[in-house]
């Protein structure tokens, strides 16, 4: 699993890669990124996690209004460093309230969909039977839809929204943590330790929930890093097709639709918030990749 | 045996595909009838007077009953009438055969480009792995793989339209009209489909390849001196592809995905653009037929990659 | 069959076990039969050792006796109640007092816990004594089968070697003060030099604790010096109980002798009575198993009549229980020498 990163594609991969011949990889063979790059690939995560949490406190302008001349280009006064855009609005405000939009929808997505995702997962490898049917119909009917084209529906249909971006993202994203955990806990669920907490007298929701899910939450969390690009693109994605969230609120895919009639004469309105998006998926991916091999060099070492 | 086994698969997932799509049109019907304001009302605009609001509701069936709408669907469907759109009067069926050759080029021609770009790197990287050629191509794959779809559609239409003039930036040719302007309005978007597929086809390649080359037969066929490139392609190639064939399902969803947003970077006539334009205008019933489409076809594609897998590996039909 | 009864009856038996049988389906909707109608008992305080070869069902059987593994038929009664029976609250209460220890060490420790919690969560499931208690009475245990809480107490389990695994998994079953622990082939997983020591352990707890144990084992050498009485197993259903002593001296059915043929004699002519009588051949399949007396397929003494008569448990001298039509009684063992 480790030295293959497929992050942006849709969400069913983890558990659908083969870990055929992979003891056989050398060291030389894995991919072993230097720390250097996922040391930067962290504080520009990191730098903008910041920024969009902060960004009600620091001196930015409204980043929905009118501020000054349209069309700025970027470092020509102090006031609005990056310039300004088609009507006049500060960019450099823009693209960190557009973080904090973009982050916070997929961090939400992200945690609701682990969470929900982990516990089906769990429980329908602890009961199999009618449970297993029964979720496993429900993440083929949900990956019987390219993960786009799904939330395109369903902006389609309730309306362009935060709440329905986030919730659609939850939902295509669910299927892989439903199968990944499912995966993951049927390895635990007849081992010797959870029978003997059966013999014990633990009940259902303690075997579950206290034995077998902190050993199966390691792989989890790092999908979920891996996860991130592709939310983080999806989120991206939707608003440069007008169906994300909607205007005038802030997004860096919005920004770089709204840039894009003017790309001949001003290419730094799409080129600014689109190498900002772009670094942000590859320090994302970089990340994700690091976690997932370092989950599983720990995994091989139990 | 294993043809027996091969055959109870293919039926056992031709009745899973049945069901799934019954679903899914269920589902969207469903969902359809979410949308908020009346359908009735955005055909008729918002001055229309109620008589008019009750004949179109009467005429389309909205007052019924979600299984009720359903039903009608599903036996129009069974006729052949997908119905007609409430925008443009089109039928979907229309629409639908304008749409969908434009689309099926776009993504055909991007998954060609990317096997046969993917298929030598992958070879030559996971027989030369961790040299210097390898790194490099890892760190572009890297790039393709964090490119958003629509990033990369904008990128190469600046560079390559704007900047150097060699293709359109924007339009589309029909391949039967015209097959060289087809050519050339085709390219770019084939790109930008293609830049991620590469990644992940090299990738998954990559690390079997890796693994094909320590079995004993590859080394027998090394130490008969046959040329490398020989080994590669002859021996190494077709026991590496098992992986590439289980997440080439999961690529194609991304790849009708990545579609639906490069067609709106190009402004090309495929279904994705139509998908859009509908959901911007409600154009419900439209919006329930591609939907329908495109489920169809990544089912069924999905299908035969499962075919092809079992196929290849005998040992996955017993289980 | 009249054996279980018996012992079910004397007031000091704390388990018996009767006509059990268990199933598990397998493809095709056929069914494999673990465990095919096993009967026996155990008194207060005694240490009963089972033995039979890899796959004859030994696991199974512990796993049904403690309803892991929800028997298809028969009955278990420990304490006066039947467990096939019971469900939920009921069964918790019920099992208390019988625990099990499990065949591998490592897996039977939850990976992602410390030591200290591992002991301590039977007294936390149950509710038993205020947290502080429950960490004195964990670190007690750990220190009676050599473990130093204060020292490893806050390591995990792979930081173990398998005999210190098995010793916390033997804590962690006596938390809870059974009288009765089932020890699935405790120490086959161990290194020789560690096999004794967590045998001794066992039998040291035992003696202080004063409660009944099932030993499993497949080969009799190990369970020859702790055992009081000896059950021999094969393909799902018990050949022959005696007392240690007597299984030992006079061993009465065809399978015993050639389990004992299998321990090395530091004295060859020990060995004198049964040689060249070797068993033979592979275990059969449980799928499929061989008509009237299981073991003809493999037996020296095998006759017409044993693969058609299904041999009863019938008792040969007080207490020595065979299911063979031919036992190996003085005589016939000297004649068969
Ligand atoms: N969960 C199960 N499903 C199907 N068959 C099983 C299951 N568990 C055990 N069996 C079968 O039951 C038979 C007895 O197995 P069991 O594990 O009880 O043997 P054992 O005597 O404990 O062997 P060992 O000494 O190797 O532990 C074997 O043929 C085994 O294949
Ligand atoms: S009944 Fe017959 S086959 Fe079975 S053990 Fe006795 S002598 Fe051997
Ligand atoms: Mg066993």
């Amino acid at each position: 699993m480790s030295e293959i990163s497929l992050a942006p594609t849709p969400p069913a991969l983890p558990t659908e890669i083969p870990v055929r011949g992979r003891a056989a990889l050398t060291r030389r063979q894995r991919r072993r990124r230097p720390s250097v790059l996922i040391i930067i690939a962290a504080v520009w995560i990191g730098a903008w996690a910041i920024l969009a949490v902060i960004a009600n406190w620091i001196p930015l302008a409204n980043p929905s209004h009118h501020v000054g001349h349209s069309r700025v280009g970027p470092f020509h006064s102090w006031s609005h460093p990056l310039g300004t855009d088609a009507l006049g609005r500060d960019e450099l405000s823009r693209l960190i309230f557009g973080a904090r939009q973009s982050l916070a929808v997929s961090v939400i997505a992200a945690a609701i969909a682990m969470s929900v995702g982990a516990i089906v997962g769990l429980l329908s490898a602890y009961i199999r039977n009618f449970m297993d049917v029964a979720v496993g119909t429900f993440t083929d009917a949900i990956l019987a839809f390219p993960p786009l084209v799904f939330l395109l529906a369903v902006a389609a249909t309730i309306g362009p929204s935060s709440t329905t971006v986030t919730g659609g993202l939850a939902i295509v994203s669910m299927p892989a943590f439903i199968r990944l955990s499912r995966a993951n806990a049927l390895r635990f669920v007849n081992r010797e330790f959870v029978q003997a907490n059966r013999l014990m007298g633990a009940g259902p929701l303690r075997i579950v929930f206290k034995e077998i899910l902190p050993n199966i939450l390691a792989p989890i969390a790092a999908y979920a890093v891996v996860l991130m690009a592709f939310l983080i693109v999806a989120a991206s994605s939707l608003s440069y097709l007008g169906l994300g969230v909607p205007p005038p609120a802030p997004s860096w895919g919005a920004m770089i639709a709204d840039g894009q009639p003017d790309l001949v004469q001003h290419p730094g309105l799409v080129f600014v918030p689109a190498v900002v998006l772009f670094i942000t998926v590859y320090a994302l991916n970089v990340l994700g990749d690091a976690a997932r091999q370092r989950f599983d060099v720990r995994e091989s070492a139990l | 045996m294993v043809r027996n086994a091969l055959l109870g698969m293919i039926i056992k997932r031709l009745g899973r595909l049945v069901v799934l799509m019954f679903l899914v049109t269920l589902a969207t019907t469903w969902m359809l009838n979410l949308v908020p304001g009346s359908p009735a009302v955005i055909l008729a605009g918002p001055s229309a007077t109620p008589s008019v609001i009750a004949a179109i509701n009467k005429k389309y069936g909205f007052n019924e009953s979600v299984l009720v709408q359903y039903w009608h669907w599903l036996s129009r469907v069974f006729h052949g009438d997908l119905g007609r759109s409430y925008q443009t009067q089109q039928t979907v069926t229309q629409a639908l055969s304008q749409r969908v050759p434009v689309s099926l080029e776009l993504t055909i021609m991007a998954g060609l480009i990317a096997l046969i770009i993917a298929v030598p790197t992958a070879l030559y990287t996971g027989y030369r792995a961790g040299s210097f050629a390898d790194r490099v191509v890892d760190g572009v794959t890297s790039s393709f793989i964090s490119i958003p779809g629509f990033l990369a559609g904008i990128l190469l239409a600046y560079l390559l339209a704007v900047k150097v003039h060699v293709f359109p930036a924007i339009g589309w040719q029909s391949l039967s009209k015209n097959p060289a302007r087809n050519f050339r309005t085709a390219v770019l978007p084939v790109v930008s489909l293609s830049l991620p597929l590469i990644a992940i086809f090299q990738r998954v390649l990559r690390a079997d390849v890796i693994a094909t080359l320590q079995q004993d037969y590859i080394l027998l066929a090394r130490s008969k001196g046959l040329p490398t490139w020989k080994i590669l392609f002859r021996h190494a190639l077709k026991p590496s592809s098992f992986s590439l064939l289980t997440i080439a399902g999961v690529a194609i969803g991304g790849l009708i995905g990545n579609a639906v947003i490069i067609e709106q970077v190009y402004s090309l006539p495929g279904l994705g653009s139509l998908l859009v334009s509908s959901i911007l205008s409600k154009d419900l019933v439209m919006v329930q037929a591609v939907i329908a489409i495109i489920a169809l076809v990544y089912l069924v594609l999905n299908l035969l990659v499962d075919i092809a897998y079992t196929a290849l590996d005998p040992r996955v039909a017993a289980q | 069959m009249s054996a279980a009864e018996t012992y079910q009856q004397a007031p000091d038996t704390i388990l018996s076990v009767e006509d059990l049988v268990l199933e598990f389906p397998v493809r095709d909707g056929k069914r494999v039969r673990a465990v095919s109608g096993v009967s026996f008992a155990i008194h207060e305080g005694e240490t009963l050792g089972l033995v039979g070869e890899s796959g004859c069902g030994k696991s199974s059987l512990a796993r049904a006796i403690v309803q892991l593994y929800r028997p298809t038929s028969g009955s278990v009664v420990f304490e006066g109640v039947d467990l096939t029976r019971l469900n939920g609250k009921e069964l918790k209460q019920a099992r208390r007092q019988l625990q099990m220890i499990f065949q591998d060490p490592i897996s039977s420790l939850n990976p992602r816990k410390r030591v200290i919690e591992l002991v301590r969560d039977p007294l936390r499931i149950w509710g038993i004594g205020s947290p502080s208690e429950q960490l004195d009475r964990s670190r007690q245990r750990l220190g009676e089968v050599g473990i130093d809480a204060d020292e490893s107490g806050s390591r995990r389990p792979h930081q173990f070697s398998g005999g210190q695994c098995q010793r916390i998994s033997i804590a962690r079953a006596l938390m809870l003060e059974p009288r009765l622990l089932i020890c699935d082939e405790p120490v086959s997983a161990l290194d020789v030099s560690v096999q004794a020591q967590v045998l001794n352990l066992l039998e040291d707890l035992k003696r202080r604790h004063g409660m009944a144990l099932l030993f499993i084992a497949h080969d009799l050498a190990v369970v020859k010096n702790i055992s009081d009485r000896v059950a021999v197993m094969y393909l799902g259903r018990l050949c022959e109980i005696a007392s240690s002593e007597s299984l030992y001296r006079e061993p009465a059915h065809p399978y015993t002798v050639g389990l004992l043929q299998a321990i090395p004699v530091p004295d060859p002519s020990a060995r004198q009575p049964f040689e060249g009588r070797k068993v033979r051949g592979e275990l059969p399949s449980p799928l499929d198993p061989p008509s009237g007396c299981r073991f003809h397929t493999r037996c020296p003494f095998a006759q017409p009549r044993c693969s058609s008569d299904t041999p009863e448990l019938r008792e040969i001298a007080p207490g020595h229980f065979v299911a063979c039509h031919f036992p190996l009684t003085g005589v016939h063992a000297n004649g068969a020498a």
